[in-house]
């Protein structure tokens, strides 16, 4: 009886032997790109070493790359996890990285990136009254890098009127006027509504239209966070101002250090007004209400949304409310 | 039968890009050299005499600054630029091309918070192929260094009860290197003639976890160094003290294990280390504090021209 089992036992124990334990789940693809916004100069660097398999050692991971997903490999199958690639021309490129394990499985990962044009930026004169502004050509059009501080000063309280005189507001620190600038009411920045296209702007400059805004948010569609790109001092080089806003009615100042907005044109009726805002995440409340003021140097997270106001919206109502202004200049093509 | 047994032992493979640059922010010149590996079925000294074997005619070089998450801050091109022929050997001396941009094109501001490195991004038309190379720019100013750099004119006693001392903060991203160059005149056949040598000492930033590090500038060390370091040379009659100069050196860690893979590995390993994605070489930014000018008291030049260490070397008793 016992031989039996001594047997069994051994029969059972070669059939384990000899079973080699299937392995067919696919390796886990993962890439980074660097940078994650470049030209047509720009050297990418991909890096798949964060890739990883259940049974197969990272190193021994294979990888290869096709760089726009045509199914032409640009690369063999190497334990090299890096690769580096420059697109000779603007566009979008979707990117795909191919990885296979010990056992021949394989997984696949894509993203895209998007080559545009390398930034400039400049300085012009606002020949009204001589004040110099930082300016950045982006994306086929001139955006001014710093918020419109041209007319006459109002002190806080005192009512705008139709004059024919471009007034504004200040932020009551004196230090903040070249980053804040001037803040308008939506009359006084299209001229009592007779410059809808142009508004307050210096002579060649028009106000933001929804294209404008729409086209930078194209761009930076692949990325939920836009600091790196629209915040001061980063890629854009637009140098965007947490200004917040200014309310006529309350004689106060809001979410200065949170959140900005710009006044847009978008040749609606005039009872509807639009503002692009662009706000830090992290406060729990974006508008009115309890909140930790966020420096912008701290790098948090910034969004931006379009904001629509009707003047039957009170608080919100246009003639109620002074926000800055950003200008743009069309690409005059010589 | 249908087996064959010849081995291919030469087998076409494009060319693989061999760079060397090892820059520093406050040079006024960043220079870098770019080769590629060429394969030949016989006669080697044709093929590595011959200046398109070792040259990329074309290549486009850039040298950029990017921060840690790759975006670019500033991007300057490298320009072909003709030394004078380099010594002869196997490898073509003449044309001697490097590749040069100027500091003023590309200005490194950190303060050392944040984080900045150098990207070298190279594209090379004929063969389309691009290859990349990143080095941590290590910070201007490292901290916990004493003295603060620069101070200049101190005569050493290196028999002081409180020798002169150099320390510094270690950080385990870096690799460290204390370079002491003793500068002196050489007399030979009548002329005088300017000479250093210089001893390094290495800090592998894995190696240790003490927090700082010092070089003790006594003359227990600093007479052997130098009696070892310079060599006999019977057609030099007399030489004479001129300084000291003591230059810290911080590099990025990959600095290290370049080195290592150098110089220590056997011949039996076929490991090399490069961290030139699509290529071969090295590419480091590094960065130094330097202390310049120092000179000896009389005290220490006497042992330097009497002492049994330096004796042999003729050095005179007045700087």
């Amino acid at each position: 009886m016992s031989r039996h089992i001594s047997l069994y036992v051994l029969i059972l124990f070669a059939a384990l032997a000899s079973c080699e334990l299937p392995d067919k789940q696919e390796p886990e693809a993962d890439f980074t790109i660097q940078p994650r916004f470049g030209d047509s100069l720009t050297v990418f660097h991909f890096d798949a070493s964060n890739s990883s398999d259940n049974y197969t050692d990272n190193f021994r991971l294979k990888v290869r790359w096709d760089i726009n997903s045509d199914g032409e490999w640009e690369s063999e199958f190497s334990i090299n996890k890096h690769f580096a690639f420059k697109f000779p021309r603007n566009d979008t490129y979707s990117i795909s990285c191919e990885i296979i394990d010990d056992q021949k499985n394989v997984s696949s990962f894509t993203q895209l990136l998007q080559v545009v044009p390398v930034p400039r930026d400049s300085i012009f004169t606002d020949l009204r009254d001589g004040q110099k502004y930082k300016a950045v050509f982006l994306f086929d059009r001139w955006w001014m890098s710093q918020n419109l501080n041209y007319g006459t000063h109002l002190p806080e309280g005192d009512k705008t009127y139709d004059n024919s005189i471009a007034e504004k507001y200040n932020y009551p620190y004196a230090s903040y006027d070249s980053i804040y600038g001037g803040y308008y009411t939506w009359n006084e920045a299209t001229d009592y509504g007779r410059e809808l296209e142009k508004g307050v702007c210096p002579d060649g400059w028009r106000l933001p239209r929804i294209d404008d805004i729409q086209r930078i948010k194209d761009i930076l569609f692949f990325t939920s966070d836009y600091t790196p790109y629209l915040a001061m001092n980063k890629q854009f080089m637009l140098d965007l101002a947490l200004s917040g806003k200014y309310y006529l009615s309350t004689k106060t100042w809001h979410l200065q250090g949170t959140t900005g907005n710009v006044w847009i044109n978008h040749k609606q009726p005039i009872d509807k007004f639009l503002s692009w805002i662009y706000y830090c995440k992290n406060p729990r409340r974006r508008y009115d209400g309890p909140y930790n003021p966020i420096l912008l140097t701290d790098y948090q997270p910034l969004d931006t949304e379009f904001v629509e106001w009707q003047n039957i919206w009170g608080e919100f109502s246009y003639h109620k409310i002074a926000l800055p202004i950003r200008c743009i200049k069309d690409h005059e093509i010589n | 039968m249908s087996c064959g047994n010849d081995i291919d032992l030469i087998t076409y493979a494009d060319p693989i890009p061999v760079v060397y640059g090892i820059i520093c922010p406050k040079d006024s010149i960043h220079e870098i050299t770019l080769k590629r590996s060429f394969i030949c079925e016989n006669n080697i000294p044709l093929y590595s005499s011959n200046p398109d074997s070792n040259y990329y005619p074309n290549a486009q070089i850039f040298l950029e600054t990017r921060v840690q998450s790759g975006e670019i801050i500033q991007r300057t091109e490298m320009f072909k630029y003709e030394l004078p022929p380099r010594e002869t050997d196997m490898f073509v001396s003449s044309p001697n091309y490097v590749y040069r941009c100027l500091k003023k094109d590309l200005i490194v501001t950190t303060n050392g918070k944040k984080e900045l490195r150098y990207a070298l991004t190279i594209h090379i038309p004929d063969q389309n192929k691009t290859i990349i190379a990143e080095s941590i720019i290590p910070p201007l100013s490292m901290s916990g260094i004493t003295p603060n750099p620069g101070s200049e004119g101190i005569k050493l006693d290196l028999f002081s009860s409180r020798p002169q001392k150099f320390s510094w903060r270690i950080s385990l991203d870096f690799y460290v290197e204390f370079e002491t160059k003793v500068n002196f005149l050489e007399e030979r056949n009548g002329k005088w003639e300017e000479a250093s040598i210089s001893h390094f000492k290495k800090y592998n930033h894995a190696d240790t976890k003490a927090r700082g590090a010092e070089v003790i500038v006594n003359g227990d060390w600093f007479y052997p160094m130098l009696g070892g370091k310079i060599e006999d040379d019977p057609e030099v009659t007399s030489r004479k003290f001129m300084s000291i100069d003591f230059i810290l050196k911080t590099a990025d860690a990959n600095f290290y294990d370049y080195f290592f893979y150098e110089h220590y590995l056997t011949d039996l390993s076929t490991n090399t280390f490069t961290n030139i994605v699509d290529g071969l070489g090295i590419f480091i930014a590094y960065n130094k504090a330097e202390w310049l000018g120092y000179s000896l008291n009389q005290r220490s030049l006497d042992h330097l021209a009497l002492g049994k260490y330096t004796k042999h070397l003729n050095f005179t008793r007045w700087d």
